[in-house]
C-alpha cells in the first residue's frame, strides 16, 4: 500500500476518527474562551500523544490547531474579547456587527472565510513543502547551521515589538537548551549531578509552564473573574442574517488577498496569525477605496481577518515539514510531539517517513471541513461555552497542567520545571518580552549544535567554510536586512513617543 | 526602575554567573574525560555563544528602554499570581508525598477559598471530582499512575 493510501486509511480506523471529532470541537471550545489559547490546547494536548500512535497524536494537535483559531472569532465577534490573540483583528467589524444583530451573519462569514483560507495554505502547503524539501537536501552541516542560526535571528527579530527584547528571549531558549548532555561527546552540562537533566529540560513542562501556567497566573492578577458574559442570540432576525450570494461575492476578493497574506506570513517562522490578520484587515481597508465602513460593521474585515489568521495554520507547517523549522510556537509544540514520537522534521522526512507527511495533510485538511460543518451546525452551543466564569476554568487548567507535567516523564522535577518556566513566561509576558522566540529557539539549538560542530569539526575549527558558502552567505544577508529595517522601526517609534509627548 | 530594565539586568547577571562559573566547570569536566585523538570541537562552544547572545542582547534591553516609566502594568494585581504561584508550589512539594488525589483536592479548595469563588456547589462538584477523573483518565486509558495516595 502506497504511503497516501496508508494515511488515509487510518482516518478509518475508529480511535483516530474519534479523536479527529474531538480535538476539533474542543479546539472550537478551548479557542473561543478569552484566556484559553490555541497554545494551551495543544501544550495540555502535548502529554497525552506520548502515549499514543502517530497518526492518532498527530490528528489531536492539528484538529486542536486548526479550529481553534476559529474559535477564536466566536468571543471576539459576541463579547469584544479575542479568544486567541490571532482573532483579535476580527473585533473591528465583527463585533460591530453583534450590536447591529448580525452576530450570527459576522460567525458565518468568519467560518466561511476561515474554511477558504484553511484550505488554501493547505494547497500551499501540498505544492511547496516537498519542493523546498527536495532543495534542502543538497544542505550540509554549514548550510544547516546557517539556516538554524538565521531561524534563531529571525524569529528573535520579527517575533516581538521589540528587536532586543526578542532576541533576548531567543538567547535565553538557547542557554536552556544547553542543559543536559552534550550531544556530540555526551559531556554533562549544567546537569547538577541530577541525573533526570541528563537527557536536558523536557520540552513538555517547558511549553505547558511558558503558555498555560504563564496564563493562569495573568488571570490570577485579575482575580479570576467570576462574571457570566451577557449576550443574547435569540432575538435575531434569522433573515437578515443569512449570508447571501451577493455577500459571498462581496467577500470573495479581500478573502484571496487575506488568504494570499496569511499564507505568506505563515511561511517565515516567528510572525505569526495574529500579525496576519491585522496586516490583511488593512489590506482589504486599502483595497476597499472608502474604508468609512471598516470599524462599523464591514463584512470585508471580518472575513479578511479570519482568511488571513487561517491561512496561516497550513502555510507554518511549510518551514516546520521541509526544514524542521517551525514557523511559529503552535508548530514549535508539534515539532516537539513528532520528535517525542520518533519522527525527526526535516527534508528527509518525505523520504523516510511519507505516511506523517501526508497525515499532516490529510489532518489539516479534514480538521478543516469538519470545523466548519461543526462550527455551522453548533455556533449556538458554543457560544454558550463563553459563558463558564474564569474562577471555576483556570483553577481546573492549572490542575491538568500540572498532572501533564507530571505524566511527560513520571518524574516530579518536570513539575517543577513547569513552575519554573510558567513564571518566567509571566515575567517575559508582563515586561512585553516574546515568549515564542524561547521555544522555538530552545527546539531548534540541538540540531544546530549538531550541525555546527560538524561543520567545525570537518574544518578543524575553521569558520572559512561558513564565509564562503553562497547558502550560508545569502541567509547573512537576509538576517543584516530584517535586522536593519527592524531596527529602523525601533528607532522611529523611539523618536515618535518623545514627541508625541512634547505636542 | 522598569521592570524589563530589571529583567534584562537580572538577565545579565545570570550570564555572568553562567559563562564565569558554570561554563568553565563543564570545560574542566571534559579535560578530565578526554577526547580522544580525533580533532573535536568541544562541549563549551555552544554554551559560551549562547551565553554571549545573553549578555549582548541584555545589554542592548538595558540601552534601548527608557530609566523609568509607569511600574502599574507590571505591579498590578502581582500579589494574586504571587498567591497562585505559592499555592502551585506548595501542591508541587506535597504531591510527592502524600499523592496527587488528596494534593489536588486541597489544591482545588484552596484556590477556590482564596479567590472567593461564589457558587459553593461547582466549587464541591470540581474539587471532588476533577482530580479523580483525571486520576482515572490517565490511569485507566493511558495506564499512566499519578503518585499514589500515602494517607488513603
Amino acid at each position: 500500500m502506497d504511503p497516501f493510501t496508508q494515511a488515509l486509511f487510518a482516518f478509518g480506523e475508529p480511535a483516530v476518527f474519534i479523536t479527529l471529532i474531538c480535538a476539533t470541537g474542543i479546539g472550537l471550545i478551548i479557542g473561543a474562551i478569552p484566556g484559553l489559547s490555541v497554545n494551551i490546547a495543544v501544550a495540555l494536548a502535548v502529554p497525552l500523544t506520548i502515549f499514543m500512535p502517530t497518526d492518532q497524536s498527530l490528528v489531536l494537535l492539528i484538529g486542536l490547531y486548526g479550529s481553534g483559531i476559529f474559535g477564536g472569532s466566536v468571543s471576539a465577534i459576541l463579547l469584544n474579547a479575542p479568544g486567541t490573540p490571532a482573532s483579535a483583528a476580527t473585533i473591528f467589524d465583527g463585533y460591530p456587527m453583534a450590536q447591529q444583530g448580525l452576530a450570527t451573519k459576522a460567525l458565518r462569514v468568519s467560518l466561511i472565510a476561515s474554511l477558504y483560507g484553511a484550505v488554501f495554505s493547505v494547497i500551499l502547503l501540498v505544492l511547496v513543502a516537498p519542493e523546498l524539501a527536495n532543495f534542502a537536501l543538497r544542505f550540509g552541516p554549514v548550510e544547516i547551521a546557517s539556516l538554524l542560526l538565521f531561524t534563531f535571528f529571525v524569529i528573535g527579530i520579527l517575533s516581538g515589538a521589540s528587536l532586543a527584547k526578542g532576541l533576548l528571549s531567543a538567547a535565553v531558549g538557547m542557554v536552556l537548551a544547553t542543559i543536559g548532555s552534550d550531544p556530540m561527546l555526551g559531556t554533562p552540562r549544567f546537569t547538577f549531578g541530577q541525573t533526570s537533566l541528563m537527557d536536558g529540560l523536557s520540552y513538555v513542562p517547558l511549553l505547558v509552564g511558558l503558555f498555560a501556567l504563564a496564563e493562569i497566573l495573568d488571570e490570577s492578577t485579575r482575580g479570576f473573574s467570576q462574571s457570566i458574559q451577557k449576550f443574547s442570540l435569540d432575538s435575531e432576525d434569522r433573515e437578515r442574517n443569512r449570508v447571501s450570494f451577493r455577500d459571498l461575492k462581496f467577500i470573495s476578493l479581500p478573502v484571496i488577498r487575506a488568504s494570499a497574506i496569511g499564507s505568506a506570513i505563515g511561511i517565515l517562522p516567528g510572525i505569526g496569525a495574529t500579525i496576519a490578520s491585522f496586516l490583511a484587515y488593512g489590506d482589504a481597508k486599502r483595497a476597499s477605496g472608502d474604508g468609512s465602513s471598516f470599524g462599523k460593521g464591514d463584512v470585508r474585515g471580518v472575513a479578511a481577518s479570519e482568511s488571513a489568521n487561517n491561512a496561516v495554520v497550513g502555510a507554518t507547517f511549510i518551514p516546520t515539514l521541509a526544514l524542521g523549522i517551525p514557523g511559529d510556537a503552535v508548530t514549535a509544540i508539534l515539532l516537539g510531539a513528532l520528535v517525542l514520537q520518533g519522527v525527526t522534521p526535516g527534508p528527509l522526512i518525505f523520504i523516510s517517513n511519507p505516511q506523517v507527511v501526508y497525515t499532516i495533510y490529510l489532518s489539516l485538511l479534514f480538521a478543516t471541513l469538519l470545523m466548519a460543518v461543526i462550527g455551522y451546525f453548533a455556533i449556538r452551543p458554543l457560544a454558550m461555552t463563553l459563558r463558564i466564569p474564569k474562577i471555576y476554568l483556570m483553577p481546573s487548567v492549572a490542575l491538568i497542567c500540572i498532572a501533564g507535567a507530571y505524566v511527560a516523564r513520571n518524574n516530579m522535577i518536570d513539575v517543577w520545571i513547569m513552575l519554573g518556566a510558567g513564571v518566567l513566561g509571566f515575567v517575559f509576558n508582563r515586561t512585553n518580552v516574546p515568549v515564542a522566540p524561547l521555544l522555538i529557539t530552545f527546539i531548534i539549538t540541538k540540531p544546530f549544535e549538531e550541525a555546527l560542530r560538524q561543520a567545525l569539526t570537518r574544518s578543524e575549527g575553521s569558520f572559512m567554510p561558513f564565509l564562503t558558502n553562497p547558502v550560508s552567505l545569502t541567509l547573512t544577508a537576509l538576517v543584516a536586512v530584517a535586522f536593519a529595517l527592524t531596527l529602523r522601526r525601533d528607532l522611529k517609534r523611539r523618536h515618535a513617543v518623545p514627541n508625541q509627548k512634547e505636542e | 526602575m522598569r521592570a524589563d530594565r530589571v529583567l534584562a539586568l537580572v538577565l545579565l547577571a545570570a550570564a555572568a554567573l553562567y559563562l564565569g562559573v558554570l561554563v568553565p566547570e563543564v570545560g574542566r569536566q571534559q579535560t578530565a574525560l578526554g577526547t580522544g585523538d580525533f580533532y573535536t570541537v568541544g562541549p563549551t562552544v555552544l554554551p559560551v555563544f549562547a551565553g554571549g547572545l545573553v549578555v549582548i542582547f541584555a545589554l542592548a534591553v538595558v540601552a534601548t528602554t527608557p530609566r523609568t516609566a509607569s511600574e502599574l502594568q507590571f505591579t498590578e494585581g502581582l500579589g494574586g499570581a504571587a498567591l497562585f504561584a505559592g499555592v502551585v508550589t506548595v501542591t508541587a512539594f506535597l504531591m510527592p508525598r502524600i499523592g496527587f488525589l488528596p494534593v489536588s483536592v486541597g489544591f482545588l479548595a484552596v484556590v477556590f477559598v482564596v479567590f472567593r469563588a461564589a457558587t459553593w456547589w461547582i466549587c464541591a462538584l470540581l474539587t471532588l471530582a476533577l482530580p479523580v477523573l483525571l486520576d482515572q483518565i490517565l490511569r485507566k486509558v493511558f495506564l499512566i499512575p499519578l503518585p499514589g495516595a500515602a494517607l488513603f
